[in-house]
């Protein structure tokens, strides 16, 4: 065996190794600390909304069960008001998007849920008087049809289709940055599309929690 | 040229590999080789090192000067190119992926064409280790999913069983299922193309043709043992209850699926065995009755 083969190649494994790892290191200090306690910081009754212990709600963790991976934090409720109409809220947080561990978008959990998806389209949401370009589905499993509004932030922006996504991560990846990630995600059984239920619910929810943990759930937006 | 012995060489290459991918090996024990999907990766990895171990008569003391070095270091350089870039975007395939390409050509390098070709089924079995990324896993699973229900259903209807499906999720009598990625996925596809393959490579079977055709066969076998383990669930569910059920899952539904499949590939490979003597000799005899 030549050692000057064996040496070289050695020397090749350094170099790529050094040369990544210098990289690496300013990813991980990159990755945002900042992370707020979601269950903590949601009031569980809010104007004239309370919240429902009972009905589970859609998980989003559960395309490919890597639930304690992605994210760190996962909230799902149920809130209902004095008419009697419901609101199921879902957040899903990941403090790094690394590959194969990004936020799944409602177009690929819900129809893992047995939903079919009749329509998805952009919808303009409005946050302390300022739009948001969010997205909402109609979804149907049976004699059920579910509304679904969401929006997912990555980093410090909002987006609204997976292409967005990647390619956001892959443009912060290439600067440096590991940013983190965000699902929100409200629904409604048998609302019509078009309904203000969703509005109004957002409306009093966003007043009553902090302006940190808004800019936590929709960046920008304050 | 200074020339050191082989092993030395060997083990310093060796070391300088696990050096260079420590911090890969690390991000998958700590994330994806937790997951049930992609649980087989440690497996994989072990396979192959045994592989390589048993065949180290073919680069341990064997003329070590023999290899194309320039191939082999450009095959090498590739690797790290690789390695870098998913090292650096995040992409876990491509650093993983890297890695057979990287031992790939350091085998090309120092060993003989002959005993290089002996060493690439171990290194390429090394490809099964690489994550599927998950866009083309979603792609892939829901179609595959919504298949595997839908032939469950029309399997127990024609059985007379009390069975509806929406999308993905089966009602049988009281109770609803959920067949989940797991049950499914192409994960399970993947694995069980890495077990029929290595099975081919233990039997040896020498014939070109059969290989390759098992290797494709593997795809429907292993849907048609995805079936075999969501209609064997649905039926635990039916009989004994929804907790025997899930109990079930956790405890034998993995064991099932490859228990089956791996009785098809046995079944598949023996009857192309048969087949294919059969046809020969009667080759043989046709050859001599026209003499």
């Amino acid at each position: 065996m030549k050692s000057s083969n064996v040496i070289l190649i050695l020397f090749m494994f350094c170099v790529v190794f050094f040369a990544s790892e210098l990289l690496q290191t300013k990813l991980l200090t990159n990755a945002n600390v900042v992370n707020i306690n979601l269950e903590a910081k949601l009031p569980k009754a809010f104007d004239e909304w309370k919240l429902d212990e009972r009905i589970p709600v859609i998980d989003a963790s559960q395309v490919g069960g890597l639930e304690n991976l992605i994210y760190s934090q996962i909230v799902s409720r149920t809130y209902y008001n004095k008419d009697n109409k419901r609101v199921m809220l879902s957040i899903a947080y990941g403090p790094m998007q690394r590959d194969n561990m990004q936020v799944h978008f409602p177009d690929v959990c819900y129809p893992a849920q047995g939903f079919e998806i009749l329509k998805g389209y952009e919808y303009q949401l409005y946050i302390h008087g300022q739009s948001l370009n969010a997205k909402q589905l109609v979804t149907k499993r049976g004699m059920r049809n579910e509304l679904v509004t969401y929006w997912v932030k990555v980093g410090d922006r909002v987006v609204n289709s997976r292409f967005q996504q990647k390619l956001y991560l892959v443009r912060d990846g290439l600067v440096g940055k590991n940013p983190d990630g965000l699902l929100f995600r409200i629904s409604t059984v048998n609302e019509t599309e078009g309904s203000q239920l969703q509005q109004e619910f957002i409306n009093e929810l966003f007043d009553s929690i902090s302006e940190q943990t808004i800019e936590f759930l929709v960046p920008g937006v304050i | 040229m200074k020339t050191i012995r082989p092993q030395v060489g060997w083990t310093l290459l060796f070391l300088g590999i696990l050096f260079l991918f420590h911090p890969t090996l690390i991000l998958l024990y700590e994330s994806t080789w937790r997951t049930e999907e992609q649980g087989h990766g440690p497996i994989v990895l072990v396979i192959s090192i045994f592989l390589l171990w048993q065949k180290r008569a073919f680069f341990l003391n064997a003329h070590t000067n023999s290899g194309n070095h320039i191939s082999g270091l450009t095959i090498l350089v590739t690797g790290l190119i690789f390695l870098f870039v998913g090292r650096t975007l995040n992409i876990i395939s491509i650093e993983v992926g890297s890695l057979v390409i990287v031992v790939l050509g350091i085998f090309r390098t120092f060993t003989s064409k002959k005993s290089f070709n002996k060493l690439l089924f171990p290194v390429c079995f090394l490809f099964f280790m690489i994550p599927l990324p998950g866009s083309l896993v979603d792609a892939i699973t829901m179609p595959m999913k919504i298949a595997v229900s839908s032939v469950v259903e029309s399997f127990l209807y024609v059985l007379e069983y009390p069975i509806a499906r929406t999308g993905v999720i089966l009602q049988i009598g009281y109770y609803q299922l959920l067949v989940a990625d797991a049950c499914a996925g192409l994960h399970t596809v993947f694995t069980l193309e890495a077990m029929g393959l290595l099975y081919l490579h233990l039997i040896k079977r020498d014939s070109f043709f059969r290989n390759v055709t098992l290797a494709i066969l593997i795809i429907p076998i292993s849907f048609l043992a995805n079936v075999v383990r969501v209609l064997i669930l649905v039926l635990v569910t039916f009989y004994y209850g929804d907790e025997v059920g899930q109990g079930f899952i956790h405890d034998f539904a993995g064991l099932v699926l490859f228990g089956t499949a791996l009785m098809f590939i046995i079944i598949v490979d023996s009857s192309l065995h048969f087949f294919s003597t059969k046809i020969s000799s009667f080759q043989k005899r046709y050859n001599n009755e026209i003499k």
